[in-house]
């Protein structure tokens, strides 16, 4: 399932369960809309010499987690004109290259799947080291535009009243992954 | 001579003109808003309440500077035909309108930031969200709106009722003077 170059599974991280981690934001008439993934998995590995440094991640998001609070529109988020979850459960993320900044950030190159398209896209995110009273954190965020994914089909094409730009931010804290949650988790 | 402020016989030009925008804007808001509340989700729906909530947003500022004139100015006084029964009443009408016509944008607001739809304003700016998204609080201030609206239509049938019968029956001005340009008849029939 994972890129052969994960190592020794001591060497990848997991995030920490969390509802409210995974954020999109759209807009609609102009004015925001916020929603979040409730269902994702993640798994940050690194390198076996220099355990602070990341070789590889992947994610996985449920896309019919989505949830704006309006159950109307999750429904029809998750329907043929959006993210289509029947035909394709899955949005993932998977890594090809990651560059080390500095000063703990990162810049990420990989492979986003939406619905049925793969585009190349780069990540900026901040990887916060644990401490003795705290695990290590992954924070980012991108822009992308649904329309390159197919996201909003029909009448939804149209982005005058539900925009084209969809920012992705991301907050997570890591955690080990032990043995039995090796891989990423199927929801 | 265009008069800017009321005076004791007729409304002024900013009183006429804030009064027949805003009937203009509530006709047109309980129509675009009936229709938007019945469609299914779908880019139509999204346009019509886009629309209904930047045009309530307008009446609320509108309404907001009516008040403020209201109160800076002085009242066209009621035709002296009137019992002091009937003035209260109309005065309470009056009043009625202020506290419906600030309160039903306000409802509609909070219905909107309750369910995590921050309103914009012509696409322009953002209001900012009046309450943290809340499904409970969505269907209080969404009920809320409706009653006020149905409160707010038997007013005005009241009001129009009230001004067509004081036209077109007992004959004085009260119509004419909220109808810019039109003199009609002045000062005799009022208590000075």
């Amino acid at each position: 399932m994972l890129a052969g170059n994960t190592g020794a599974a001591s060497t990848c991280r997991k995030p920490v369960p969390d509802p409210a981690a995974m954020v999109f934001i759209s807009t609609q008439a102009g004015a925001p809309l916020e929603g979040t993934f409730h269902d994702f998995d993640a798994e940050i590995c690194f390198d076996p010499e220099y355990p602070d440094t990341p070789v590889h991640i992947e994610v996985r998001v449920a896309t019919s987690s989505v949830d704006t609070m309006l159950p109307e529109l999750d429904d029809a988020l998750r329907g043929p004109d959006f993210f289509d979850s029947a035909k394709w459960p899955y949005a993932t993320y998977s890594s090809d290259r990651i560059q080390a900044l500095g000063n703990n950030q990162y810049l990420i190159s990989g492979r986003l799947t939406l619905r049925d398209v793969t585009r190349t896209i780069e990540v900026p995110f901040v990887l916060k080291p644990s401490t003795v009273s705290d695990l290590s954190r992954l924070e980012g965020n991108t822009t992308i535009k649904r329309l390159d994914y197919d996201v909003g089909q029909g009448e939804w094409h149209d982005t005058r009243w539900v925009g084209n730009d969809v920012v992705l931010r991301f907050s997570v804290k890591l955690k080990p992954a032990d043995n039995k949650n090796q891989g990423l988790h199927n929801y | 001579m265009v008069m800017l402020r009321n005076s004791p016989e007729r409304y002024g030009i900013i009183s006429q003109t804030l009064h027949w925008i805003i009937v203009v804007f509530v006709s047109i808001q309980f129509v675009v808003g009936s229709i938007a509340a019945d469609l299914p989700l779908g880019m139509q729906r999204l346009i019509l309440l886009s629309r209904h909530k930047s045009i309530g947003m307008t009446i609320f500022i509108l309404m907001i500077l009516r008040l403020l004139w209201r109160l800076s100015n002085q009242v066209p006084l009621l035709p002296a035909g009137m019992s002091s029964h009937e003035q209260r009443l109309a005065r309470l009408i009056h009043w009625l309108f202020y506290i419906l016509l600030l309160c039903i944008p306000v409802a509609g607001w909070i219905n909107s930031s309750a369910s995590n739809l921050t309103v914009s304003w012509f696409g322009i700016f953002n209001w900012p969200d009046l309450v943290e998204p809340d499904k409970y609080i969505a269907t209080i201030a969404k009920g809320t709106h409706k009653i006020l609206v149905w409160t707010l239509l038997a007013i005005i049938s009241l009001h129009t009722m009230a001004a067509l019968r004081h036209h077109f029956i007992l004959k004085n001005n009260i119509l004419i003077r909220m109808i810019p340009g039109f003199k009609g008849k002045t000062g005799k029939e009022t208590i000075l």
